[in-house]
């Protein structure tokens, strides 16, 4: 080789090294509708808890935006056992302070996050599976579970890692200072106004793929309306949950793009299934009915047909719901491909009703929310006029949701409008919790509003939960969820969509889990 | 001055105590934060430990005793949802409110006492009677309506100014303030002008009336007949007479900005105490609902207190003692 094409090798060389090296210096500005209330990323699990802290702090388990698992700090993980994972971490990875990340760093983690002090609910959940963590080498974890616990990965994937050199004197305080603010992730934290936004740089020595965006601004506009004027004026970039009403406007808008995904929260109805049932549940006198009418499988089956819930998608929520007989979207893990949308269907509501012994129906009270999911009170207000058409004849009553969530856990509901998203992603996760018969101790039905009890589903729910084989779990599922649909406990109506607004040229995949990264964001080719 | 300043304090603290009673009856009444609070999935243990951590489990009465008694070491309290006392969580978005709330108090005085003098001088000119008919505007239209088209006209469609937030901040005196920047200034108009502009007319209404009284009265014709100026008529003679039921609507007026300006707050995304209110009161954050309405209290001691000064300020005749 010539000295003269050494020279050119290496000027070619340099000069597309340098045409990569120096970053697109472009700021993101995102503003979120949630209000995040700590930088501290174990003291409160909400989701706007988790956007923040998932630019700063890396999970053991990472989720592609439509909640399909793929490595994170982890870069592999097999069960050994029915009772032991282990977990291969991911070499050469440095904490934003420059000192190395390892495995024990992960056994600090999972020991502090169960243990914040004065936490309005935390981390335990995710992690009541993990008995004992055993640090074989810095590159190498096992948990044991004690049991089967088929969902470790998918749990761990909502756990940040902190590191215990910082982490181990470090208060909610420190975190909120930015003192302890020192993660592995993608971005660094800068400074925080309470209240108001978070800033975060780049962190170059990130292990993932190169961010496009030099600052991130991570900005909290409660005020739907204010949101949409933000983006359209051109003081943010991206914002999340657009109002309703505006999408279509917004489409059009040549300003703006919109990015819409089938999310993971189901709007479903919860029927009193107790004896006696609920006081708002009578005859057509008024008086109380000898045997609480929800408790008849007939009767539920007609409460469930007599709604439209194409109608409620197409006009309630305005096209921003997809209607549903379960409750995760299809193509996810454990969709159950054998359970329709249940048809709309007054006359046979009727037949059914007439052959529970109700000719003339029932009066009945649909409680629901005001102020906790999208147009929750329209759609109850739609499904009482449905109701009512079939012959039982329902008032609506809307209530705050703090007024709401105590009175409904108390049972006072004959039904009652709910939502419930899926975070793992996976049928199982609202079976154990708002299906399975209430029995705390065991963590079994603990959202169970209604009451409702059945031994078979609750078999077919524990031995799915116990199964670690992903195939054969996922059968055990489907056929829990196929259970469900034939003795309707609950009534889903709808799977609510997410959606973003962008300004043109920026684009963002939108997520499933509802949060919104500067990750999932990148400058439009 | 002393007897009534002690009897002043004496007061303020009753009302004080009244209030955290009240307050405390009431917000326990709303719902169980645990409920709102805890995530979903939480088991029983976790819930049992929030309630423990809380001292939610303890009677309603010992509840009260002990913030009392945090109370008077100057601990109102620690909030639920961002696990740092209360006092210092409100203190922090203080600023934000108070530079909203002067800057929409400045605007009015500035603006509402010079019309309303002109309007109360010559009521029959053109002007004054446009200046009247929009003041009506001012009164009527609901400031959440009128922030709206305020982005969308000088935001989102002219681009002139930030649609919401707060611009970059500068410290003075240990806290920070956005007025000292350009681009905090700008953020600044917006919200400033929604939250005035009921405020411009009724200081304008108010002075106007106040002038229409004053003008026919005995001695402003006998000034007028000693050949004294128009403008030192209206400066020495009217003006001062007519501040007291302006000092008295500004400095309530000025209370209830800072402690209710809710609204403006939500709609230009302003990080001030209103919205953190409103916040608590959904999340239940009994803690911070408690120390927010305490706070309010004694800014409104303190505002009645700075008025009664002013008084005695423009009227010789009256004496602070009762």
């Amino acid at each position: 080789m010539s000295a003269s094409l050494k020279i050119w090798l290496a000027a070619t060389l340099l000069t597309t090294g340098l045409g990569l090296a120096p970053a697109q210096a472009a700021p993101l500005r995102i503003a979120i509708g949630g209000a995040f209330t700590s930088i501290d990323p174990h003291f409160y699990n909400a989701t706007p808890n988790h956007s923040v802290a998932m630019h700063v702090f890396d999970r053991l388990v990472d989720r592609a935006p439509d909640v399909s698992l793929k490595p994170g700090l982890a870069l592999s993980w097999t069960p050994v056992s029915d009772t032991v994972w282990e977990f291969k971490l991911r070499p050469g990875v440095t904490w934003h302070d420059g000192k190395p990340f390892t495995a024990d760093d992960v056994a600090f983690t999972y020991q502090r996050a169960r243990n914040v002090p004065n936490s309005p609910g935390g981390f335990g959940g995710f992690l009541r599976a993990v008995k004992t963590v055993e640090v074989v080498d810095p590159l190498t974890l096992r948990i044991d579970t004690g049991e089967p616990a088929p969902n470790l990965p998918r749990e761990l994937a909502f756990v940040p890692i902190v590191s215990r050199h910082v982490g181990e004197t470090a208060t909610t305080e420190d975190y909120n200072s930015g003192k302890a603010a020192i993660g592995t992730g993608p971005y660094k934290f800068v400074s925080q106004t309470p209240g108001d936004r978070v800033e975060f740089v780049r962190n170059d020595a990130w292990w993932g793929p190169k961010q496009d965006w030099d600052k991130v601004t991570l900005r909290m506009i409660t005020n739907s309306g204010a949101r949409v004027a933000a983006v359209l004026a051109g003081d943010v970039d991206i914002i999340d949950t657009p109002p309703v009403g505006d999408l279509e406007k917004l489409k059009a808008d040549p300003r703006v793009a919109v990015a819409t995904t089938e999310g993971l929260r189901v709007i479903y109805l919860a029927l009193n299934s107790l004896e006696p049932g609920a006081a708002t549940v009578t005859g057509n006198d008024g008086k109380p009915l000898p045997k609480n009418p929800l408790l008849d499988l007939k009767v539920r089956q007609a409460l469930s047909i007599a709604i439209n819930r194409e109608g409620l998608a197409d006009r309630i929520m305005q096209k921003t719901a997809r209607p549903t007989g379960q409750w995760l979207p299809a193509g996810t893990y454990s969709y159950a491909k054998s359970v329709a949308v249940p048809a709309n269907d007054p006359n046979k509501a009727k037949a059914l009703l007439k052959e529970a012994g109700f000719p003339d129906g029932f009066k009945i009270t649909l409680f629901t929310p005001n102020d906790r999911y999208p147009n929750d009170a329209a759609t109850a207000q739609a499904v009482a006029q449905m109701w009512t058409r079939i012959g039982v004849k329902t008032a609506v009553e809307t209530l705050p949701w703090s007024a709401y969530a105590t009175r409904g856990g108390k049972q006072e509901f004959g039904a009652g409008l709910w939502g419930w998203g899926s975070p793992t992603g996976e049928a199982g996760y609202l079976l154990s919790n708002v299906l399975a018969s209430n029995n705390p101790s065991k963590g079994l039905g603990v959202f169970n509003y209604g009451r409702y009890a059945n031994p078979t589903l609750d078999a077919q729910i524990v031995q799915a939960l116990a199964t670690i084989d992903d195939g054969k779990r996922e059968q055990l599922l489907v056929g829990a969820v196929e259970t469900a649909a034939r003795e309707v406990p609950i009534i889903p109506l709808f799977i609510l969509d997410n959606a973003w607004v962008t300004r043109k040229g920026i684009v963002i995949d939108p997520r499933r889990d509802e949060r919104t990264l500067a990750l999932d964001a990148r400058q439009a080719k | 001055m002393i007897a009534w300043f002690a009897q002043r304090l004496l007061q303020a603290f009753a009302v004080v105590l009244a209030m955290t009673v009240i307050v405390f009856v009431g917000v326990n009444v709303i719902g169980d934060p645990v409920a709102v609070l805890v995530p979903p999935d939480a088991d029983q243990a976790e819930r049992l430990r929030v309630v423990a951590a809380f001292g939610l489990d303890r009677p309603l009465w010992q509840q009260y005793l002990s913030f009392l008694g945090g109370a008077v070491r100057g601990d109102l309290g620690r909030s639920f949802v961002f696990n740092e006392p209360a006092l210092r969580v409100i203190l922090q978005r203080m600023p934000a409110t108070l530079e909203l709330a002067l800057a929409a108090m400045l605007l009015s005085v500035v603006i509402g006492i010079p019309l309303g003098l002109y309007a109360g001088v010559r009521p029959n000119s053109p002007v004054a009677k446009t200046m009247m008919a929009g003041s009506i505007l001012g009164f009527s239209l609901p400031s959440f309506w009128v922030g709206l088209l305020l982005i969308m006209v000088f935001a989102v469609q002219l681009s002139w100014l930030p649609a919401g937030g707060r611009g970059p901040t500068r410290e003075l005196l240990g806290l920070q303030w956005s007025f000292l920047t350009l681009e905090g200034l700008r953020h600044l108009i917006l919200p400033a002008l929604n939250l005035a502009l009921f405020k411009i007319s009724l200081v304008m209404r108010l002075v106007r009336a106040e002038t229409r009284e004053i003008i026919p009265q005995d001695y402003i014709r006998t000034a007028r007949a000693k050949g004294l100026g128009e403008s030192a008529i209206l400066r020495v003679h009217l003006l001062k007479n007519i501040l007291i039921p302006v000092v008295t609507i500004v400095g309530l007026e000025f209370g209830s900005v800072i402690a209710f300006s809710v609204v403006t707050e939500t709609i230009f995304a302003w990080p001030g105490m209103g919205k953190l209110i409103i916040d608590s009161i959904n999340l239940l954050d009994r803690p911070m609902i408690v120390a927010y309405l305490m706070v309010i209290v004694v800014l409104f001691v303190v505002i009645n207190l700075v008025v009664d000064l002013i008084y005695t300020a423009l009227d010789p005749r009256v004496r602070l003692e009762n």
